[in-house]
């Protein structure tokens, strides 16, 4: 992919898109990517990423790598698990396997990732006044992203993105889900004030890319069992000012 | 206990309102000594059975039976669960069928019946007609059901062949919730549910309606779920009841 240049599609009709943007302060653009595009960034997805799993314990963000993960023994694992779900239950929580390109690469590292046309087309003049104009905020300057990978039993509880001293606009969602059923959970849910209703979700998808305004409550439900595809995506924040790692 | 609804409704509000969207929340249906009165009927005297689609029809397994079921079968019937879930319609929780075993002679004594009772009265069948509108509605039939963690109901839109359903009722009976633990009753606006329009979560003392058919489903309880989702649904028809089973 490092060798393919990443454009937007030429053919959306951005001031429209903008005009239902405004109402909700979020929204869902379709065919984001030509389709040549769309398929070599989810070939790189589904074959080329350096998967770690993420958690919260409760204090703070944790990663495991999935090698590791899978060689625990059963007891290890289901101990593991219980200290997941535990969590879970009284608060603020998530699993998932990310790749942290942006970050790592601003550290330095896999530099020769594939990931890393696509780290720069974040950051380039064509998406960021793209999401000036969807977004109608001008200030907006630079976007970055990690690699997401959700499976069955995976979820990232309610949370609002809003963290003090980074100046995160909107936060987005690129979907590299191919196949994908609405009974397999995994949607990106907006909750109403005090979070008493789930107000719209949308569920993952291929080739479309989710945007909302940034603090807004909002969360990925629970993966069912029984889903059968990964929940692939990039997802990450545009914000006024440089990217931080 | 003779149930009542709440005197103080306001019927013509709840009616325009429902007119809106062909559906509504209405909250603190029931007066608070009656909505207690049947929570503690569905923790503590309810004879819950276990039911699951296999895929070609509904299923029945005793809670005893299927606590006692070796791991290796258990992990078996998960799977065969799992199977018919994945690409079509499944579902997975307990119900205590009260209004067929009633019709059948049965638990005639039990403190269901007088629920049962009200639900066929019309101090509910009239408030429903105002509401919904609808002024063939002229019978209803309705569980007890109790979704635990892991438990789903799968998109389907109620419709049952040579029965007029006109609607479908909620009452839920759960004090406690939170949004991260899932089992929201989803509504879509299609068959294919392209997107999730509005997530209602479990809630206490509170009546959801909908005009049949409609796309719906209840959503995965997450593992982590600290409380148990209890509700009493049904169906509202015009003549001919649905067949008993």
């Amino acid at each position: 992919m490092s060798r393919v240049k990443i454009s937007l599609n030429q053919d959306l009709d951005t001031d429209a898109l903008a005009a239902e943007y405004a109402v909700k302060k979020r929204g869902q653009v379709h065919n984001i990517f030509p389709a040549s595009v769309v398929d070599e960034i989810h070939d790189v997805l589904a074959e080329q990423i350096p998967w770690t799993m993420t958690y919260f314990d409760g204090q703070r963000d944790q990663y495991i790598g999935l090698d590791k993960l899978r060689a625990m023994p059963p007891q290890e694992r289901m101990k593991f698990s219980q200290a997941r779900l535990q969590t879970a239950a009284r608060g603020f929580a998530y699993s998932y396997n990310t790749f942290k390109f942006h970050e790592e690469m601003q550290n330095g590292n896999h530099l020769d990732h594939p990931l890393q046309a696509f780290d720069s087309f974040l950051s380039s003049a064509p998406m960021i006044e793209f999401i000036r104009t969807y977004t109608g905020d001008p200030e907006i300057t630079s976007g970055g992203g990690h690699a997401t990978w959700f499976g069955p039993g995976q979820y990232l509880n309610l949370h609002t993105d809003k963290i003090p001293g980074i100046d995160r606009r909107c936060a987005f969602v690129f979907n590299f889900t191919k196949q994908w059923h609405p009974n397999w959970g995994g949607e990106l849910k907006f909750y109403s004030e005090g979070a008493a209703t789930v107000e719209e979700a949308f569920l993952p998808s291929y080739n479309v890319l989710n945007v909302f305004t940034v603090p807004k409550p909002h969360s990925v439900g629970f993966v069912s069992p029984f889903a059968a595809g990964p929940r692939l995506a990039i997802t990450g924040w545009f914000y006024a000012g440089e990217a931080p790692r | 206990m003779e149930f009542k609804l709440n005197p103080d409704l306001d019927l013509d509000a709840l009616g325009e309102a429902y007119a809106v969207k062909k559906r509504l929340q209405i909250k603190q249906i029931l007066p608070t000594k009656a909505a207690k009165h049947i929570n503690e009927l569905m923790d503590k005297q309810t004879p819950w059975i276990f039911t699951f689609s296999d895929g070609s029809g509904t299923n029945y397994m005793p809670i005893p039976m299927l606590r006692s079921l070796p791991p290796q079968e258990n992990a078996r019937l998960q799977q065969m669960i799992n199977q018919t879930s994945r690409n079509g319609f499944g579902f997975c929780y307990n119900t205590f069928n009260f209004h067929n075993e009633i019709m059948k002679g049965n638990f005639l004594d039990h403190p269901i019946k007088k629920f049962d009772d009200f639900l066929q009265s019309d101090k509910f069948l009239g408030f429903i007609r105002k509401v919904t509108g609808d002024e063939t509605i002229d019978g209803c039939g309705a569980a007890a059901t109790w979704f635990g963690p892991g438990h789903y109901l799968n998109i389907h839109s109620d419709q049952i062949k040579g029965c007029d359903l006109r609607a479908a009722f909620i009452f839920n009976f759960s004090p406690k919730w939170r949004a991260d633990w899932g089992g929201e009753l989803k509504f879509f606006p299609d068959k294919e549910g392209s997107k999730v329009e509005e997530g209602l979560f479990p809630a206490y003392n509170v009546l959801n309606i909908a005009t049949v058919p409609y796309y719906h489903s209840v959503g995965v309880v997450a593992p982590f779920a600290g409380a148990p989702r209890f509700s009493i649904s049904g169906w509202l028809f015009s003549g001919k009841p649905p067949p008993l089973h």
